[in-house]
């Protein structure tokens, strides 16, 4: 259990023991609790008083499946906001595996200078000047590092979005088969990283020092049995393996909920073409792989890697939101167009949702027409360039809005929303404008509720329930590093009941039933404390004005929950 | 009545030689409900099956109507 404090103004680098007031928690709650103790909230997102820290989960490193999640925070330069963007891949299992509880990255390199920041086997880092990989692109990057460092090694990098300080900047995560395709995409975090001076973090897989498990055959029974539970589950253990997270594709348009040629749509004509299905078939017959293992300690396998016609590699994790963004919000039904934007993101280091939603925005103004692909493809190069306009495309979805003057932005607190539309689906609605995160589908998704008979997606009532439920479940899933497709087998007692066991034996604690619950509300509380003292309230937590006013097709509703319902999202 | 029925996920392999293009085309009594649909199909209301018809989720006891689209998925939680 211990922090590296890492300075970039002095370049210089401290160990610590986890302080007291930060033990027992980890990813997201850890994060958030950190910068709403050591960053001024009304700091600049990109001065030297922000922090971005990496936090694996509680139980990142451990034996139990599908925990290799990684937690990045700081203030968010898009959203202005505290930001905890989540990432899979193998970086959280590789700092649970060396005992690392966070990395802090405090002040900010001299202008010009680029660093990488490198941890061995041993849990020994070092700074490396890295100004030779200024502008590299993530993929020749993670490339160059692992020929560097071998392949047992973690890349989290950043593209020239971060380096220019874009606001949709991301960062890039490597994969288990060293491709930087998972993503910590949300809340422009790589320009965070950027500002610092820090172009990499590179950490060895091979660590042998991982914190003690308490109880270690209770923890070995406990994961067993979880293990089972969710290759047990139908939509984990089956339904994903065979289509990726892609299979949602048909489901939201046949629920009229799929935002379309920048949300005045609630169905994209043909959707089929872009549907997990189809995915699945066209990746089967060029040779790619449905059902790919992406991130360590995964038993799920939800990702892909999708090949071209002539069966080279073009992108790896193709995932449904991406595929809306830049399918259903762009009107684009061309997968291979599609795979081409989503690895040119990957690549120049860009969240895809606030990509493909700024192309969105930037189409509706007139900008370009909408299905036009190779309109779009030369829009993500204008990124990848720096150009003046491919740094407004870069700010994201209100940047563009406010060039061109036009009104119709989805968006909230400058973050897109993602594929659901809220008058369609009203509980993300409130998740949306809510979530201490910005517009965030994964702060607390309510489609499984609708899916499965137990609320009216197109009412009110019971919306903000729903969505405050699935916050508080979010924010301690993302604090104890475990995925999200994997949460789905909570549902099963016998599953909820192994967890707990897991987790208790972990920390050496007997854990009740309420102890994940409080996790996850302790969490939001510093997230809404952070945020009230950046200057934000209740007002802030809105949606945009057409949510309320354009009716969506087909049902052709608008948004309904009202803002006093709104503002008891928190009331706990 | 006549419904066309779509099977997506899984749930396609519980009928041989399903057509995704064309889907199910279905001769079903007068008045039948979800339930009555699903039983036909041999795929159990739950738990995790979700019928949807002209863009809602239907209840198991919910009538059919003649001519409509019906979508048959596994529950699905996000992604």
């Amino acid at each position: 259990m211990k922090f590296i404090r890492v300075d970039m103004s002095r370049q210089s680098i401290r160990f610590e023991d986890v302080p007291k007031p930060y033990l027992g928690l980890g990813g997201r709650s850890l994060t958030s609790t950190i910068i709403n103790v050591e960053v001024p909230p009304k700091g600049d997102p990109l001065g030297p008083e922000n922090k971005l820290i990496f936090a694996p989960g509680l139980l990142s490193g451990t034996n139990l499946v599908n925990t290799s999640r990684v937690s990045v925070g700081a203030k968010s330069p898009l959203t202005g906001t505290i930001k905890e963007s989540n990432a899979g891949g193998t970086i959280a299992a590789a700092l649970g595996h060396l005992g690392i509880t966070a990395i802090v990255v405090e002040g900010q390199a001299a202008k010009g200078e680029m660093f990488i920041l490198r941890i061995n086997e041993k849990g020994e880092a070092s700074l490396i000047p890295a100004k030779e990989f200024k502008g590299m692109r993530t993929y020749s990057l993670t490339d160059k590092l692992m020929k560097t460092y071998g392949n047992r090694t973690s890349v989290m990098c950043i593209g020239p979005a971060g380096e220019y300080l874009m606001k949709s900047a991301s960062i890039q995560s490597s994969d288990v088969d060293d491709h930087p395709c998972r993503a910590a995409g949300r809340g422009g975090l790589g320009a965070v990283m950027g500002s610092k001076g820090l172009k990499a973090l590179v950490v060895d897989r091979q660590g042998k020092s991982p914190d003690a498990i308490a109880d270690p055959e209770a923890f070995k029974e406990a994961a067993k049995i979880f293990a089972l539970k969710v290759k047990e589950n139908p939509f984990s253990g089956q339904f994903l393996p065979n289509l990726g997270t892609a299979g949602l594709v048909a489901a939201v348009n046949s629920m009229g909920a799929f935002p379309s040629y920048n949300a005045t749509e609630g169905v994209l004509p043909g959707w089929e073409n872009i549907s997990g299905e189809n995915l699945t078939k066209i990746m089967k017959e060029r040779g790619g792989s449905p059902g790919h293992m992406g991130c360590a300690q995964c038993i799920i396998h939800c990702s892909n890697v999708f090949k071209d016609k002539q069966g080279k590699y073009v992108t790896s994790s193709l995932e449904y939101e991406t595929i809306w963004a830049f399918g259903g919000m762009t009107g684009i039904k061309d997968l291979d167009t599609i795979a081409r934007l989503d690895f040119l993101c990957d690549d120049i280091g860009l969240d895809t949702m606030n990509t493909g939603v700024a192309l969105a925005v930037a189409m509706d103004a007139g900008y370009k027409k909408f299905e036009d692909g190779q309109a779009a493809i030369e829009m993500l190069e204008e990124i990848g360039k720096g150009t003046e306009m491919g740094k407004v495309l870069g700010d994201g979805p209100s940047a563009v809005g406010r060039r061109f003057n036009h009104p119709r932005i989805p968006a909230v607190k400058n973050q897109s929303i993602a594929a659901y539309d809220p008058r369609a689906m009203q509980g993300n609605g409130v998740t949306y404008a809510t979530s201490p995160m910005g517009a965030d589908h994964t702060a607390g998704n309510v489609i499984g509720q609708y899916m499965a008979g137990k609320l009216d997606p197109l009412k009110p009532g019971g919306q903000v329930k729903a969505s405050r439920n699935s916050q508080i479940a979010m924010a301690a899933m993302d604090s104890i590093g475990l995925c999200i497709l994997a949460a789905v087998a909570l549902e099963a007692p016998e599953a909820g009941a192994a967890f707990l066991k897991a987790l208790s034996a972990k920390l050496g604690t007997p854990l009740g039933p309420d102890a994940i619950p409080q996790l996850g509300v302790r969490t939001l509380q510093a997230e809404r404390e952070f945020n009230r003292r950046a200057g934000f309230t209740n007002k802030d937590d809105r949606l945009p004005e057409f949510f309320y006013k354009e009716a969506l097709p087909p049902h052709n509703t608008v948004f309904t929950v009202t803002d006093a319902e709104m503002d008891t999202t928190f009331s706990f | 009545m006549n419904v066309t029925v779509k099977l997506f996920g899984d749930l396609k392999r519980k009928i041989p030689d399903y057509s995704p293009e064309n889907g199910l085309e279905m001769d079903i009594p007068e008045g039948s409900k979800v339930a009555d649909l699903l039983a036909l199909l041999g795929i159990p209301t739950s738990p995790g099956t979700t019928v949807i018809m002209e863009g809602r989720v239907l209840p198991s006891e919910e009538k059919l109507i003649n001519g409509s689209l019906i979508n048959l998925f596994h529950v699905m939680y996000g992604g």
